[in-house]
């Protein structure tokens, strides 16, 4: 109801603003349909902008335009593939909680804090709730040289945020709308009841005892004769629905003059989750939906002559309702594990059916509450700009100050309900049996987080050009204080600690010098103190210097009709990491109070406190040696081609000395020293082609691919006297695990092959390797002395993105592939653990071991107690996770000018967008990014577009 | 531009450079505080030397951390050990002795019983409180190191909390020497990891250490304390360590000038004993022992001896001496006990790690092996009783002919257990025979209250004063024979129990026998027999910790008469490197530390 509401609201203010326009404006300024991006000319840099072509660092950038053709509701997953040498991974798949991990250039410390610093206009802030319309430009800085400017925030790489601003135009007004709808792309396939009674049956008889179902069972099972005692029920097409809509709303203002210039953009998106409608049948439950409502209004304004002032404000107000919980984790959680032949959804009695082990999953959504949540955001800042030329001309001032605040609080509604198990007495009679209780509706009203941050900002800028030679300086000061209200980020941190805010201050300043068109030298660095350190040992310097040569501005590539441009470069510098973990003000000794010890005849507990661990008053930010060599050029002003090889060596990483320090120093648990070490390297490539805009035609491709891989050179492990178990030389997310050999087929190979103790196997269990033991050497046993490196980590090593498009006369499509490889998923959740836990069944059970099929069975034999040989963790369940996703597609349809004219409209397309249409991949039974929880997503929308 | 622009916007610039000036300037002196941490949220060591209530939460931890259980297991909940807890930490060390064997077979002394003892596990299999006792000494240290600091505390509290902190420091010392011999002494509190790299000390120069550590804490404490502070060190409790600390000094263990096994350079076998062997340090033993029996009754401490209560016709809490020395919390025997826990069911700790499965609980469990209740003399004539190897017909009366203490220690077939189960089945069939190998249950330390799902208080004493009675005549015995003082204080334990005097004119050997014995049966399961089989060097013996461990199967032939047969439940493992603990590995790895010999 509120939905369509603000929705009207939009289409009347839309309707209002299109008919007080005054005249149609001639020129078109923001094209609807963007085909052949062009390498931009300008591109942000650190708190800067600068000429793309004398940009001598590492720094990828994506126009916020081009990731409008897309549907998401967490603006993150527009950026799977798009900036090279970023590494996107899919989070969860629930609206409103479906961020993905971000990783600039893969992962380079076995710290904590592999986060990449984002800033938005300047400040830290957060992106993942904007929507593509309000983004002018992201940028990905990678190499020292781009964020030695960040000092000790800077080490995992930056993200800028550039928004949308006015400009000196005549206004233009773009709606847009998408509606559409969003479906599972793959849910878990479990056996239904008859193969899960055959199965259950079979596995019984592995563990020698009497079979559970009969004959009759078996018939009646597949038959569905006897719906309430032996029922075959799809939980999943019970609760969920097969598709759930989706819809977007976009109206933006953008224009100025001289004087003032003006964004303003309003934007309603809403996602309804997969549950059906439980909020509709019951009162007392809810529909699940997400809703967001963002705003933006970016103002800049001349003053004087010489002063301006900007002013940029943006907000969201973000809804969300589940029946039951908020999340909807445990609803696919009991989904997994229900076999179909528990119970009905409802008794004969019409009571829901249940049993001593399991809840009723539509029960539950219908009759046991509901969760809402209501997040706030806002995110503004406020510049003064001092034009100062009149000291000596290029000098410019500036001061900035930004405050950004976040607060989401919950309105739960819960009770519990009862439900029975039935039965057949002896003479016939259906017999009930009540599990749990109903009660009356308890509200409460959690406070779900919240942050706040201020900041200011004082620059003096110096920018000139005398004759052949270019300079630009900037000196900057930076002070920022972050309270977050989260109790996970320092575990062991005193409660008093933790709302104590997160300080910074930091000068730092940057020179650039081009000669000739050709040279480039370029120096920055910054002087930076945290708090989180003893006061000796607050501020550190993060230098970085990086040089360019512009070949193609030489006399000998000069009329070079082939090369078009070639630049050369190189950096180096020194940035840090702050993000260490451990506690807070490791430089203090801690003592925390520790369990009471007992006095006196009465046995008085008396208070007492110890020694924490102890303090390293030396604790410092970890530090990163950068090196990037890259090149780019454009080939006969139409192929596009970059390539930058990194070095980055990680050190200063806090790490325990578990193999230096002996017991005997008493400590409670040993200091962080900062002594671990990680060596990453890696290249980005780019090829780009875009033919020359002629006729009716255009095309492009662009293909960026990302590799990178890293090694822990150093982590202070306890000696190992199993090899296996050594993570030096090993990449940072190694698994470790049983190194599978197959499944045995028969006693002798049993009797012949090492085994673990206390546990009988038998043929069709999993075999292992035996390569370690106590002393190091294979004993003959398989346990956790035998687990080695197995596969790769979950993060990929290779990242290809494909982003091609063409526009034929009104035409255009456009498409976005995502192609990961050197990633290993693990087949870990209930789907793969037949009937382990009371569980049910997946599919792959019945490619089980039996005497039978021994020679092609790809699982083990079924037991249906817990087996403790066959699910260890071993790479008998690892699976190559490479796939290629196709993460968007576009159809469009731009209308000719002639003909909206007669509409006074500027431009109008239609379109029809795909998200997330298709995965290519090594894994039958699901999504190798999303293997449980919420079922991955796919969405079409249909939109259109109007510009006046 | 007109001129008086012009003037203002120079005006405005100079003006601008000013504030901006002043705004640096003010906020350069504001930014170092920025970044300083808000006050007054952290505990930080000078805050607790600040006042002697605070200090006292710091001696508190002294007890928490520095105390001695008969259970691994607490220790390795209390202070979690680098190696991290282990299940298998269950129960006591009684079930790698002749003692008792386990009900169940995932408990740690069934690693020593078939000799799986290696540096790897040790901490996970006997010794997870090697690191807690470093953290204990490091706590004692620091408190030593500045209690005179506190502002509010008199000279005879500081010196108080001074004996404190030895006492602790001396008893962890002493838990390290006797598992592994010579230690790396630590007498401050290590600032640096390079001054952590001690390397062992001599055996002689660790007892020297921990002997003076005592005599300082004797000087130091009380004699007693309030009823409400009681559990914390006294005067006795020092003089007990000590005498503990030199009768084991003395032993063949360590009073030798060659060691059970050579250290691979023999230059080292200081590390793990004297290097002589001599008489005198007997005499040193006797003395310690005498001056713990001679300052008990200025501590209020004395031997439980109610002579109707000497042979107890039931063997529950309100009858028998010796049930009521072991059971009662805080009895007038106890010389110090661990005070780690409030009282506790049977399903929780430590009862869990004793209380009979069958009976209801649920973890593990003792049961007493033939091999120790064929150490209880006959009562009438203090003679050894007779067990055919064939077994026989008559269980009910040879149980009855025993010494009064068998029936408070060992849950046998028609015993008493609690008001829960009044009569303990564990024949073929019965209902407590499940896992019962031994034939009997051990009951000792179970105490009645947990019957019916009743909580009580854990008060497991660390020294009582009967074992300084069995210190004293087996020192004496050992310096210069069976003299009227060691008698004396043999019967004395044995008259509280209502058993017969020794026979008198044995020689020096047979007295060593009968007061070995004595101390086997006084203070069984009490964590003694380990440490004593091992520093007497008899735990390779057959039925010590090697060869067959026996228990009985039972059958009821009538209501009152039961049969018996012997049979082997355990072929037991015993190497000769295990008279002492091997270095966990991982430390061993560190390098400071040299390898005990067998281990290497």
């Amino acid at each position: 109801m509120k939905l369509q509401f603000y929705h009207k609201l939009l289409l009347v203010a839309l309707c209002i603003a299109g008919l007080s326009r005054p005249s149609v404006a001639q020129n078109t300024l923001d094209s609807l349909v963007i085909v052949n991006p062009d390498i931009p000319t300008i591109t942000q840099i650190g708190y800067a902008k600068q000429r793309s072509k004398i940009i001598s660092s590492a720094i990828s950038t994506v126009k916020g335009s081009e990731l409008q053709k897309t549907f998401n509701t967490n603006f993150a997953n527009t950026l799977y593939g798009r900036l090279s040498g970023l590494t996107v991974n899919q989070g969860g798949n629930e609206p409103g909680a479906n961020s993905p991990s971000l990783s600039g250039r893969g992962v380079n410390t076995f710290g904590p804090g592999n986060n990449l610093l984002v800033l938005v206009d300047g400040f830290l802030g957060d992106f993942t709730q904007f929507v593509p319309e309000e983004v002018e430009e992201i940028s990905l800085l990678k190499d020292a040289s781009a964020t030695a400017i960040y000092g000790s925030r800077a080490a995992n790489g930056v993200l800028l945020i550039t928004t949308k601003r006015g400009r000196e135009a005549p206004l233009t007004i773009n709606f847009s709308t998408q509606q559409g709808f969003t479906q599972a792309s793959s849910l878990p396939k479990f056996v239904d009841a008859y193969n899960y009674a055959t199965l259950y049956n079979e596995a019984l008889a592995n563990d020698g005892k009497p079979a559970l179902y009969t004959a009759d069972d078996l018939a009646a099972y597949q038959n569905g004769s006897d719906p309430y005692f032996r029922p075959n029920v799809n939980w999943y097409d019970e609760v969920l629905r097969e598709t759930a809509p989706v819809s977007n709303y976009n109206l933006s203002f953008r224009g100025g003059n001289e004087t003032a210039k003006y964004f303003v953009l309003l934007n309603s998106i809403s996602s309804q989750g997969l549950l059906k409608n439980f909020g509709d049948l019951d009162e007392e439950s809810s529909n699940s939906k997400y809703t967001r409502y963002n705003f933006r209004s970016n103002i800049d304004v001349k003053l004087t002559k010489r002063l301006s002032a900007t002013l940029l404000l943006g907000g969201t107000v973000e809804d969300k309702a589940n029946p039951a919980a908020l999340s909807s984790g445990g609803t696919f959680g009991l989904l997994a594990s229900l076999p179909s032949n528990s119970f009905p959804v409802r008794n004969p009695d019409g009571t829901f059916g249940g049993n001593s082990t399991y809840a009723n999953p539509y029960a539950n959504l219908l009759k046991t509450g509901y969760a809402e949540s209501n997040g706030r955001t806002l995110q503004s800042s406020f510049r003064l700009n001092y034009d100062l030329s009149s000291i000596t001309k290029g000098l410019s001032t500036a001061v900035a100050a930004s405050f950004n605040t976040y607060f989401s609080s919950g309105s739960n509604r819960a009770k519990t309900i009862e439900r029975f198990a039935i039965s057949k007495s002896t003479d016939g009679d259906t017999v009930y049996t009540k599990f749990g209780q109903t009660t009356s509706i308890v509200g409460s009203e959690p406070n779900l987080g919240q942050y706040r941050n201020y900041a200011i900002q004082a620059f003096l800028n110096y920018e000139r050009v005398f004759g052949k030679h270019e300079i630009s300086a900037l000196a900057m000061f930076n002070s920022d204080n972050s309270t977050i209200n989260k109790s996970d980020i320092f575990a062991g941190t005193d409660a008093a600690n933790l709302s104590l805010a997160y300080k910074n201050n930091a000068v730092a300043s940057r020179i650039t010098y081009v000669g000739n068109e050709k040279y480039i030298v370029e120096l920055s660095g910054s002087y930076m103190g945290s708090e989180n350190y003893a006061p000796e040992k607050r501020y550190g310097f993060f230098p970085a210097a990086s040089l360019g040569w512009i070949v193609s501005n030489e006399g000998f590539l000069k009329n070079s009709k082939a090369i078009s441009f070639l630049k050369i470069r190189g950096s180096y510098g020194l940035v840090g990491n702050d993000e260490i973990g451990g506690q807070r003000f490791m430089f203090d000794q801690r003592y925390p109070n520790v369990a009471s010890y007992f006095l006196g005849t009465n046995n008085n507990s008396a208070f007492s406190l110890a020694e924490g661990r102890l303090a390293n008053p030396d604790v410092t930010w970890e530090k990163e040696k950068k090196t990037n060599i890259g090149i780019e050029a454009t080939f006969f002003n139409q192929l596009d081609f970059s390539l930058d090889v990194f070095n980055q060596d990680r050190y200063d990483i806090l790490a325990v000395a578990n193999r230096s320090i002996p017991l005997v120093l008493g400590y409670t648990d040993l200091p962080f020293i900062n002594q671990g070490k990680v060596n990453n390297r890696g290249f980005e490539a780019v090829l780009r082609y875009r033919n020359k805009d002629q006729n009716d035609f255009h095309f492009f491709a662009e293909a960026n691919l990302f590799y990178a891989r890293n090694e822990i050179v150093y982590n202070a492990q306890t000696i190992q006297l199993n090899p296996g178990l050594v993570n030096e030389g090993r990449r940072i997310g190694q698994p470790y695990g049983l190194r599978a050999l197959g499944l045995f087929q028969n006693e002798a190979e049993i009797n012949a092959s090492p085994r673990p103790v206390g546990i009988t196997v038998l043929p069709g269990d999993i075999k292992y390797e035996d390569v370690g033991g106590p002393l190091g050497v294979p004993d003959g046993i398989i346990d956790g002395n035998d687990s080695q490196p197995i596969g790769n980590t979950g993060l990929p090593e290779f990242t290809l993105g494909l982003h091609s498009g063409f526009r034929y006369k009104g035409f255009d499509l456009d498409f976005v592939f995502q192609a990961i490889s050197g990633r290993t998923a693990y087949l870990g959740t209930s789907q793969f653990r037949p009937f382990q836990n009371n569980g049910q069944a997946g599919e792959i059970a019945l490619e089980r071991w039996t005497p039978a099929t021994a020679a092609t069975a790809t699982f083990p034999r079924l037991s249906a107690d817990n087996n403790l040989n066959n699910y260890r963790f071993s790479s008998f369940y690892q699976r190559d996770g490479s796939f290629i996703k196709l993460r968007s597609a576009e159809l469009g349809y731009a209308f000719p000018s002639a003909f909206i004219a007669k509409y006074k409209l500027q431009q109008a397309r239609v379109f029809l967008t795909g998200t997330n249409l298709f995965s290519l991949d090594h894994i039958e039974f699901g999504d190798p990014e999303a293997l449980s929880g919420y079922p991955p997503l796919r969405t079409i929308t249909l939109g259109a577009r109007v510009q006046f | 531009m007109s001129i008086f622009k012009a003037r203002f916007m120079k005006n405005f610039i100079k003006i601008s450079v000013l504030i901006s000036i002043f705004l640096a300037g003010v906020s350069c002196s504001k930014l170092e505080d920025f970044l300083d941490k808000a006050p007054g949220v952290d505990v930080t060591e000078d805050n607790i030397f600040t006042s002697r209530q605070n200090a006292e939460s710091y001696v508190s931890t002294l007890y928490q951390y520095g105390m001695v259980s008969i259970f691994p297991n607490r220790d390795a909940a209390v202070i979690s050990s680098p190696t991290g807890a282990s299940s298998s930490l269950a129960g006591t060390l009684s079930g790698a002795t002749d003692e008792s064997e386990n009900e169940a077979n995932f408990p740690f002394a069934q690693q020593w019983n078939s000799a799986s003892i290696i540096p790897g596990n040790i901490i996970g299999n006997e010794d997870s409180k090697y690191h807690g006792r470093w953290k204990a000494i490091r706590n004692a240290n620091i408190l030593l190191e500045r209690i005179d600091e506190v502002p509010d505390a008199d000279d005879t509290y500081k010196a108080q909390v001074k004996g404190e902190a030895q006492f602790i420091r001396a008893l962890s010392n002493f838990e390290t020497l006797k598992r592994y011999g010579g230690f790396p002494i630590v007498n401050k509190r290590f600032v640096t990891v390079e001054e952590a790299k001690v390397p062992r000390a001599s055996l002689e120069e660790c007892i020297n250490f921990i002997i003076k550590d005592c005599d300082d804490a004797v000087a130091n404490l009380p004699a007693s304390y309030p009823p409400t502070l009681r559990g914390r060190a006294t005067k006795l409790a020092a003089l007990a360590l000590k005498s503990r600390t030199l009768l084991y000094a003395a032993s063949p263990l360590f009073n030798t000038g060659t060691p059970f096994i050579s250290m691979a350079n023999a230059a080292d076998n200081k590390l793990i004993c004297y290097g002589n062997a001599d008489n005198n340090r007997w005499k040193l033993a006797a003395d310690a022992a005498r001056a713990v029996l001679d300052a008990a009754p200025a501590a209020g401490v004395a031997l439980i001896d109610v002579p109707a209560n000497r042979d107890p016709a039931i063997a529950t809490v309100a009858q028998g001496n010796y049930r009521v020395a072991w059971e009662r919390q805080d009895n007038a025997e106890i010389i110090i006990a661990d005070k780690t826990y409030p009282a506790s069911s049977r399903f929780g700790f430590p009862w869990y790690h004793l209380y009979p499965v069958p009976m209801g609980s649920f973890w593990v469990s003792n049961t007493a092996t033939l091999n120790f209740v064929r150490k209880y003399e006959k009562k009438a004539d203090g003679l050894p009783q007779t067990w055919n190897p064939e077994g026989g017909d008559d269980l009910v009366a040879k149980y009855n002919e025993l010494d009064p203490r068998f029936k408070q220690t060992v849950g046998y077939n028609g015993a008493r257990f609690n008001a829960e189960h009044p009569i303990i089945e564990t024949f073929a069939g019965g209902k407590h025979e499940k896992n019962c190998f031994g034939g009997a249950w051990v009951v000792k330390h179970i105490p009645e209250g947990l019957a019916n799902g009743g909580s009580v208080v854990p008060s497991i004493a660390l020294y009582r004063l009967n074992e300084f009675y069995l210190n004293y005549a087996e020192a004496i015995n050992e310096f210069q024979g069976p003299t009227p003082e060691a008698y004396a204080a043999v019967n004395t334990i044995r008259t509280r129990s209502g058993m017969p005097d020794l026979p008198p004119g044995l020689s020096k050997d047979e007295f060593r026998i009968r007061v070995r014995n004595e101390r086997d049966i006084e203070l069984a399961f009490e964590d003694h027999r380990f440490w004593d089989i091992r520093r007497w060097l008899i735990a390779e013996e057959e039925g010590v910790m090697k060869g067959a461990i026996q228990g009985i199967k039972i059958t009821k032939l009538t209501a009152t008469t039961f049969r018996y047969v012997p049979y082997v439940i355990e072929t037991r493992s015993f190497n000769k490197q295990m008279y002492l603990h091997p270095f966990d590995l991982t430390e061993v790895l560190k390098g400071n530390l040299i390898q005990n010999p067998g281990w290497e």
